[in-house]
């Protein structure tokens, strides 16, 4: 048994933890080849670098096919990235099986978007939180009735044994998403990782999931990796957001900067695009929409445009944005884009309007 | 297409659903998807259908345009579609299917929800467009159907060369937007459009309904347009109605809506989206869930979830009334003494059309 953590006690890390990132991506990336007549490769992730802090919610936001679910699955070693290494309580790791795999697991735990497809319909809740805290020793014989009741009640299914024998198909979506949660939580994981958990469920739950996911956060200093295209479920619980774009990684920064001084022109896009019913009572319902044209699509990943990705569909593209990478410009505060407008050479124009 | 813009009166009724029933037959027992709706679409207006999953406002839109298959059936109600050269309106729920087949696409569409289940996977582009034109102008020779279908991809913001695309060809925001120029291609009234952009992402989304906005300002169709995404139609619609466990709780303008929920329920789902912008604060789902269609709770059907339920909620089943400039169907809001509603006769049908 290696050093699991107990979750209830915050402090429960040694002390040369502290300010260290629990799961790290160093400048991963991935590629996948692609067969047949339009063959090549597509360039999924490109050079994305994540650091999951302990007590601490990152954010990552994008259209689909940006590269989001690519990179957690990276960081849960479902494949190896194809540069760059995954580094879990600073120490490298590479693709695990057997002893090694079960270690990692326990420390590190995936949350499904569907949680209708994630659960075994077949069997009960006692059993499938039963079995996550059998093979991973977190308890056995008499105390497993009450290690699931535990479970149950930290994801506010109250009270416990009202739930325990019951099956996934007695359960509301919302509920469902608690058990898979609690099974994560079986494990004693320090960093979860939750790819879009509550895309799937209905917009009068969603905020109770969220915030269950803050709870365990501040509670029991979960590190958690929280991946949406929804900004602003992103804004209500993450500590900071990181935006993809086409496999890159554009933006990063303190959730509030981002909202509010977005620096890289595809974050404010997507910021432009997500519905506000706020701004709609004071505005034209036709000056919300009219104007706003074709915002054109991501780039293929095969062939992604020379320069910046999002030259094509960038409202401020100067020429030098076609045709070299924009490099990672620090600005105030944490926050980063990699842009040419914040360039010294090239800032011109403002974007924080 | 000239004629739609001269006749634009919102106040026009266009559509009007009247006490409609829907049951889905189960061998323990009919339940009630649907219950008692009356629901009216004026000429030109983008009325919004919101409510969480199970609420019925899929069994509604299915029913109302007649795409249900059993075990739904309609139990009772109208539909009934008004002409625009003042003639007796139609009711749709007593109209054969050849019947129907007349109405569709030249005055009912319906934009589905997932583009890649609604078009033809193994058909050309302009080949679908085609099919539609010509079965329903029998006239039209092949080449005039093909320019009028490069026409309404054009509109739709689609490079006309795609016609000769298969649907896989596309990506997901040109296939919705093709489906969106199919249900335009004979110019209907009225257009549901049942969750259209939720199989795409935020940016896409804008886009396409810009486009849906600019298409519904230049040919006048009305639409009725079924979302959970209540944020979304509180920017989009005109009017939106909310629905809980079959039925209408609230009714009223969009912004209305937003700024002044009536209904509890309104108020709750409202809430449940952080805001983009505004002071964070903590947040509370709506606790529970949806009500079981086979068990029904007595009394009002949000009482057992309601935050400010009264005594009275679990006896008496509130009515929707009108209230201000919308309706509601909640006690807390009705007037003491609230008058029943006189049942409205059954509207004169057109017996002509039903023979």
């Amino acid at each position: 048994m290696t050093d699991l953590i107990d979750v209830h006690d915050p402090s429960g890390t040694t002390g040369d933890d502290a300010g260290r990132p629990v799961l790290q991506a160093r400048s991963v990336s991935k590629h996948f080849s692609v067969r047949g007549r339009a063959g090549g490769t597509v360039r999924a992730v490109e050079d994305a670098s994540i650091d999951l802090y302990r007590g601490s919610i990152v954010a990552l936001v994008g259209e689909s096919g940006s590269g989001k679910t690519t990179l957690a699955r990276m960081l849960s070693l479902y494949y190896p990235p194809s540069d760059g290494e995954i580094l879990l309580d600073g120490n490298p790791v590479q693709s695990v099986r057997g002893r090694a795999a079960k270690d990692y697991y326990g420390k590190v735990q995936l949350l499904f978007q569907d949680p209708f497809a994630s659960l075994n319909a077949l069997k009960s809740i006692r059993h499938i939180l039963g079995r996550a805290l059998l093979i991973h020793g977190r308890a056995r014989g008499k105390e497993l009735e009450t290690k699931i009741i535990d479970l149950l009640e930290r994801v506010n299914l109250y009270p416990g044994e009202e739930y325990i024998d019951k099956y996934p198909h007695e359960l509301s979506g919302g509920q469902r998403q608690r058990i898979v949660i609690a099974r994560a939580l079986a494990v004693g994981p320090k960093v979860m990782l939750g790819d879009e958990p509550i895309s799937m469920l209905d917009v009068s739950i969603r905020l109770d999931v969220l915030n269950l996911l803050k709870k365990l956060r501040n509670e029991e200093g979960l590190a958690l990796l929280y991946i949406t295209h929804d900004i602003a479920s992103a804004r209500y619980i993450a500590d900071e957001i990181k935006v993809m774009y086409a496999g890159q990684m554009v933006e990063s920064g303190p959730t509030e900067r981002v909202i509010h001084q977005p620096a890289h022109p595809y974050t404010r896009l997507l910021l432009d695009s997500s519905p506000n019913p706020e701004s709609s009572t004071d505005t034209d319902r036709d000056a919300l929409f009219d104007g706003v044209g074709d915002l054109g699509e991501p780039p293929s990943l095969i062939t992604p445009p020379e320069g910046c990705r999002f030259h094509p569909r960038c409202p401020h593209a100067m020429d030098i944005c076609g045709t070299s990478q924009p490099p990672r410009i620090d600005l105030a505060d944490g926050q980063w884009a990699q842009c040419w407008l914040h360039h010294p050479d090239h800032s011109t124009k403002e974007t924080n309007s | 297409m000239s004629d739609h813009d001269q006749q634009i009166s919102k106040a026009e009724p266009l559509l009007e659903i009247r006490h409609l029933d829907v049951d889905y037959l189960t061998l323990r027992g009919d339940l009630r998807a649907v219950d008692d709706v009356s629901l009216t679409l004026h000429r030109g207006e983008i009325l919004g259908l919101a409510g969480e999953s199970g609420s019925g406002k899929s069994t509604l839109i299915t029913a109302l345009l007649r795409l249900q298959r059993p075990p739904a059936v309609t139990a009772g109600g109208q539909v009934l579609l008004h002409r625009s050269d003042g003639r007796d309106p139609i009711d749709l729920v007593s109209m054969t299917d050849k019947q129907l087949r007349e109405l569709r696409w030249t005055r009912l569409s319906i934009v589905m929800q997932s583009a890649m289940d609604a078009l033809n996977p193994v058909k050309r582009l302009g080949v679908q467009f085609v099919d539609v034109l010509r079965s329903h102008n029998g006239s039209m020779t092949k080449r005039n159907a093909l320019e009028r279908a490069a026409e309404l991809l054009e509109m739709a913001g689609i490079p006309r060369d795609r016609l000769m695309s298969y649907p896989h060809e596309m990506s997901g925001g040109m296939r919705q937007r093709s489906l969106i120029a199919l249900a335009l291609a004979c110019q209907p009234d009225v257009v549901v459009m049942d969750e259209p952009t939720t199989a795409v992402d935020v940016v896409m989304q804008r886009s396409i309904l810009s486009k849906v906005l600019q298409l519904q300002r230049e040919l006048g169709f009305a639409v009725i347009f079924v979302t959970h995404d209540l944020s979304l139609l509180l920017e989009l619609a005109d009017r939106v109605a909310i629905m809980y466990a079959g039925q209408i709780v609230e009714l009223g303008p969009a912004r209305r809506i937003y700024s002044d929920p009536q209904h509890p329920y309104s108020k709750a789902l409202r809430d449940s989206f952080p805001p983009l912008y505004a002071p964070l604060q903590e947040m509370r789902g709506l606790p529970g869930t949806p009500p079981d269609l086979r068990h029904m709770p007595p009394g009002c059907r949000f009482a057992p979830r309601c935050p400010i339920v009264t005594e009275a909620c679990s006896r008496k089943e509130p009515e929707l009334l009108p209230i201000g400039d919308g309706e509601v169907a909640c006690l807390l809001r009705q007037p003491v003494s609230a008058e029943r509603k006189t049942e409205p006769e059954p509207a004169p049908v057109d017996k002509e059309v039903l023979a």
